[in-house]
């Protein structure tokens, strides 16, 4: 009986007639349009209904005789059958191929490039299985329900009853026909030219598992358009060194080794047929002990007589090898046959628990004996020592094999590794890319967004599986945005490249002293850059006590170090007031600029050689700049072919395609900006410099200071003062540099009461407290009344420029 | 010199199964036994392991206690119980599956074999005076003579007077390999059936039959043709037809009687040959003895039942192939034609030609070292 779409078929010679084919383009159309969810929460669910299902004993007297295993191997692989099909396995094989699993629904982006992605499926595969294990062909056809394809299952003769069953128990599960109808289980006898000729024609890709032979005759003839995925006949084997010996329980280790080969009668390609052990190994007594182990493990399935014959066969090598090249044959009839003998290059034994001895002297010795046969290599289990592990393994890699696990658990691969070098589900979609690029065409700047907007978007949205970070409103609220995961990864990603531009290698010891929590992004956002970079990282963070600070810097030695200026300074005054000798040969800043005077005091004090910006970003809008070596303070290039920068009235006025979760569309970005010449580094990316910000905000003793809060003290104890200027400057006191802020404002009659007006400062700020004391803060500001007029104005406009920042 | 027994033994008719030619064959199985046991390292210390030697052979059932050196090991290694410098001739099989098998003939073993095999068709009524032309469908010896089909073919021509020989199977300088010369066939049988001379054709029935259907040969070769066939379907056994339906195919395409066509089963490494009566049964000489065992623990099975075939010999004193355990399936039968004795009936290769999963079997291990 064959199962076809959902109904039973007493003949696969009927798909010879089109008719049958009429409803495979609808089935495809609808399977592809299936959310991934949908099938996984299917197969979860039905992976639970067949736990409970007392269908055991139906399944397993039919199994016994169709497969040949024995009733405790038949019984041990049907109770894998709900591992592989549950929400957890599915979800870990298509992270591992997709990362995430949204590609196989819509245009997805991939956070490490600009692309759009989107994995349409193939179509219509055909699965030729083999008959050895039955489960794998149950395996092969959830590649095609987790890739959304059309499956045709061709079933071997000694394999039809189970995906028969299966396919039946599906059916009477899946009510809504989510995948019932979108398969097929067919047994034709191989050769069959007919068929296989209609079914080459209907089909998009091919996947056939087993022998050479059946694998050619699928090749030949095939129309240019079908694609096929051939996993061949495959050897595996088993290696054991002799320092990874020493001090082991033989007998555990022997019965690891049959772990390994005893499952499915050694039918599967990655049964391993020789086990090679190191010279100094004493082959024959290793041997007894392993005879013991196979006698000790449970019976295997009834021979056949051809099977039997092959046994047979080797057998009699075994006799010749013992008996004229030193060799050695231990053979248990109808249970399991051990033969050592003196040639190394890999072979296969006749399986059903035979196993071929072989000795090596290294790694490139048994390199030298594997490698002829490249192609047919497959799994390779392994006992080595921890020291010996990566000069093996990096060896054995070059004679094409294609997987490695611990000895004793070769039979089942993880979820999510590659299967005979590949990624099979990748191979059975087309990968569809929308290349997203910011193109000018000229088009008018409409409405421009602010972070009113990105505020309001973010109260009536749902909030995307992600971060949420905060970021200093300028209304002295903090501002709320989210991130998701894709688009923080890409920012890092940026990030790490803009780090790398300026020298931040791998194996670097770097200090991160930007300040973590409170829903900030800085920290983790260098964390995370740093991890793609490969550097050693001391996560230490701006909050930490600077005796801690100091202590880990003495110690560990950073190259480089990352932070808001104003902590950088503060932590190199505290180093240089203990007397302590540090060298930080470079320094990466954001948030503040770093004034020159500031550079001085580092290359004094930290003996630092270089100083970089860590990019311009903002929170909001994501990345918009880096730095390359030639850029100076406040100078950085655009991501041109991700973020649109338009400047109006000096602001830089950003589009960015990096942030998807909030529209950043001709978003104010607070920043006076100005464009530069292009740059001699060559790049094409434009150049622009900062010129402060535009937005009243200063960034001063690590905090920001609006503008507004100053003005509201100023009116709190006299409302008729309007006129006012703030300038901020750097001093040097003894061997401390200081930011000083000075407020000019013009008032008629007398100054107003220093005290409170300082007071009323620190109070209606909302960052100044957490960053400095009343007292320090009282020590940096310096107020100066002055009479109407007196401040100066532009000669052309009239105007005060209500802030003067020289500290640059 | 044949020991006294092995003489006699080939002197003697091979279809006469009474106690003392069954006496003969034990006797001369034991000088062969002995000389191998005593000259071939292998032979000697797989019996030695195994429990066995020659000199335990006393009875007609102590023969089924002789314990067999299993076929494949002959393609592996060389054996040989002779100085090579002594061998007349080295026979290779056609090598179905990749692996060839070859045969060691001294003198005296090739003497022997030539005796027993004319001894064989001469019992058989096959052996004639009378000139015939022949169709080998085999390679020209002239070219491959180490071959054994084409030495086969060879020998077989000269049990009866020759007229014309063509060998089939021709050396293709171009293609650098044994093609078959299809258009010459056609043309020989064509010659021969129009021919004063009766015809013989010897060698694979799948090419006979292929040239037949293809070129939709209908022709008469008189009632004194025959056919001999040999090698079953090696390579085309998609293809096989029933062994009597092909006996009826020829007599209604060629015209040869169906009693005159012969199939003959032999194996290089044991070189006895089991010939077709008119009843096309293959019966086993006294030449040889036929066991048949359990591929699971090598014990004998009972006349009627399927197992491996395991031959006993005593003509070949090069080779130590005296006792041949196969990858053969087979039965012992009965015949009621007036020749006698039991018979052989084939019954396909033994052994995993395809595994039913992905792990590689041997066969598939191209370049294997």
């Amino acid at each position: 009986m064959n199962y076809w779409f959902g109904e039973a078929l007493v003949s696969s010679s009927a798909i010879k007639d089109q008719s049958f084919w009429k409803s495979i383009p609808d089935a495809k159309f609808n399977l592809s349009k299936t959310p991934i969810q949908s099938i996984i929460s299917l197969l979860d669910a039905f992976s639970s209904h067949w736990s409970k299902a007392s269908t055991m004993a139906e399944v397993v007297p039919r199994l016994i005789l169709e497969s040949g295993f024995s009733e405790k191997e038949v019984r041990e692989t049907l109770a894998v059958l709900p591992t592989l099909l549950n929400r957890e396995s599915l979800e870990k094989r298509i992270r591992a191929e997709f990362i995430y699993s949204e590609v196989l629904d819509e245009f997805y982006k991939n956070p490490h490039t600009n692309v759009r992605v989107r994995a349409v499926p193939a179509g219509v595969l055909l699965h030729v299985t083999a008959g050895n294990v039955f489960l794998s062909s149950i395996d092969s056809l959830l590649m095609g329900f987790l890739t959304k394809n059309i499956s045709l299952l061709k079933v071997s003769s000694q394999n039809k009853f189970f995906p028969q069953f299966f396919a039946q128990e599906l059916n009477k599960f899946d009510h809504q026909k989510i995948l019932s109808d979108k398969f097929a289980i067919l047994h034709w006898k191989g050769g069959d030219k007919d068929i296989e000729t209609i079914v080459k024609g209907k089909v998009n890709t091919i996947i056939a598992w087993g022998g050479e032979e059946m694998v050619e005759s699928y090749r030949k003839d095939l129309p240019k358009s079908v694609k096929l995925l051939d996993f061949g006949p495959k050897i595996s084997f088993q290696f054991i060194t002799r320092a990874a010996l020493l001090h082991k329980n033989i007998d555990t280790v022997c019965d690891k080794i049959v772990a390994d080969v005893i499952p499915w009668d050694q039918s599967a390609c990655s049964s391993p047929q020789n086990l090679y052990l190191q010279d100094g190994i004493d082959e024959k007594s290793f041997m007894e002990k392993l005879d013991l182990a196979f006698k000790r493990a449970p019976k295997g399935g009834e021979l056949t007589e051809d099977e039997a014959t092959e046994i047979l066969k080797e057998t009699y090598r075994g006799y010749y090898s013992e008996l004229m090249e030193d060799g050695k044959i231990l053979l248990t009839p109808e249970s399991h046959l051990l033969h050592a003998e003196k040639n190394k290059f890999i072979k296969p034994s006749p399986l059903h628990r035979s196993l071929i001895v072989k000795t090596f002297v290294d790694a490139k010795d048994l390199y030298d004996h594997l490698e002829p046969f490249s192609y047919y290599l497959q799994s390779c289990s392994y006992l080595v020592t921890g020291e010996e592990k990566n000069e093996f393994l990096s060896t054995l890699t070059l004679t094409g094999i294609k997987r490695f696990a611990p000895l004793g658990t070769i039979t089942w691969g993880m979820d999510g590794a590659p299967h005979d070098g590949r990624y099979v589900l990748r191979e059975l979609v087309h990968f569809i890319g929308d290349e997203m690029r910011v193109v000018d065409y000229g088009e008018e700047v409409g409405h421009i967004s602010s972070s009113a907007s990105l505020k309001k978007y973010f109260d009536g949205n749902p909030h995307p599986n992600g971060y949420i970070f905060s970021s200093g409103g300028t209304t002295g609220e903090p501002k709320f945005l989210h991130f998701s995961y894709q688009e923080f990864d890409f920012m890092t990603d940026m990030l790490a490249t803009n780090l790398r531009a300026q020298g931040v290698e791998k194996g670097m010891t770097v200090a991160n002293l930007f300040v973590a929590g409170n829903l900030w992004s800085s920290f983790m956002a260098v964390e995370k850059a740093l991890e793609k970079i490969g550097a050693i990282q001391l996560p230490i963070g701006g909050l930490c006590s600077m005796d801690n600070i100091l202590m880990y810097l003495k110690k560990f030695k950073p190259q480089v170090i990352m932070g808001i200026p104003s902590l950088l300074i503060l932590n190199a005054e505290h180093g240089e007031n203990n007397g302590a000798e540090i060298s930080i040969p470079k320094v990466f800043y954001a948030g503040e600029a770093l004034s020159e005077m500031r550079q001085e005091y580092l290359r004094k004090v930290w003996k630092t050689e270089t100083f970089c910006s860590a990019g311009y970003a903002s929170v909001d809008a994501g990345v918009i700049g880096y730095q390359c070596s030639h850029c100076k303070t406040g100078e950085h290039h655009l991501f041109s072919d991700l973020v649109e920068m338009k400047i109006i009235d000096d602001e830089a006025i950003i589009t960015s395609i990096c942030r998807n979760t909030l529209p950043i569309v001709n978003y104010r970005s607070g920043d006076r900006v100005q464009w530069l010449p292009d740059c001699a580094c060559g790049r094409k990316d434009k150049r622009f410099k900062l010129m402060g910000r535009i937005d009243n905000v200063i960034q001063i003793w690590s905090c920001r200071l609006l503008v507004n809060d100053i003005e509201k003290s100023l009116q709190e104890i006299d409302h008729n003062v309007h006129t006012y200027q703030i300038v901020i400057k750097e001093s040097r006191e003894a061997n401390v540099v200081r930011e000083k802020l000075e407020l000019h404002y013009e008032i008629h009659g007398d100054p107003l009461d220093a005290e409170v007006l300082t007071e009323k400062m620190y109070r209606n700020s909302r960052d100044l407290k957490d960053t400095i004391s009343y007292e320090d803060f009282k020590k940096e500001v310096i107020l100066v009344p002055t009479s109407p007029g007196k401040i100066g104005r532009n000669g052309r406009t009239g105007k005060i420029s209500i802030v003067l920042d020289q500290r640059h | 010199m044949n020991p006294e027994s092995t003489q006699k033994l080939f002197d003697s008719n091979p279809f006469d199964f009474s106690k003392t030619q069954q006496d003969l064959f034990r006797k001369s199985f034991v000088e062969n036994a002995t000389h191998h046991y005593e000259k071939h390292a292998f032979t000697r210390k797989l019996w030695d392991k195994l429990g066995f030697h020659p000199s335990t052979i006393k009875t007609e059932e102590d023969l089924a206690n002789v314990p067999g050196t299993m076929v494949h090991l002959f393609k592996e290694h060389e054996f040989c119980s002779v100085d090579k410098k002594d061998l007349a001739l080295i026979l290779t099989s056609s090598g179905t599956g990749g692996q060839k098998s070859q045969q060691f003939l001294n003198q005296q073993s090739l003497d022997n074999v030539k005796l027993l095999a004319l001894n064989i068709h001469r019992s058989l009524g096959m052996a004639s005076s009378e000139k015939y032309n022949y169709l080998c469908f085999t390679y020209d010896p002239a070219v491959a003579n180490d071959l054994g089909t084409a030495f086969t073919d060879e020998l077989l021509t000269n049990f009866t007077g020759k007229n014309e020989v063509y060998y089939a199977i021709q050396w293709n300088k171009e293609k650098n390999d044994f093609v078959l010369n299809e258009e010459g066939t056609v043309g020989a049988l064509k010659r021969f059936a129009s021919s004063d001379l009766s015809t013989r054709i010897l060698g694979f029935p799948a090419l006979l039959f292929e040239v037949i259907e293809k070129h939709q040969i209908q022709l008469n070769l008189g009632p004194d043709s025959w056919l001999q066939t040999g090698g079953g379907w090696k390579g085309k056994a998609d293809k096989e037809i029933p062994k009597h339906e092909f006996r009826q195919f020829i007599f209604e395409r060629l015209g040869i009687p169906v009693q005159n066509q012969r199939d003959l089963f032999g194996m290089v490494e044991h070189g006895i040959p089991y010939v077709d009566c008119e009843k096309g049964n293959l019966h086993i000489p006294n030449y040889a003895r036929v066991f048949v065992r359990s591929p699971y623990d090598l014990s004998l099975r009972k006349k009627g039942e399927r197992g491996l075939l395991h031959f006993l010999c005593s003509f070949n004193f090069s080779y130590p192939a005296p006792s041949l355990l196969t990858t053969d399936y087979g039965r012992i039968g009965s015949c009621d034609c007036s020749i006698g004795g039991d018979t052989l009936i084939l019954e396909g290769r033994a052994g995993v030609t395809k595994h039913k999963g992905c792990a590689l079997k041997a066969l598939e291990l191209v370049g294997e070292k």
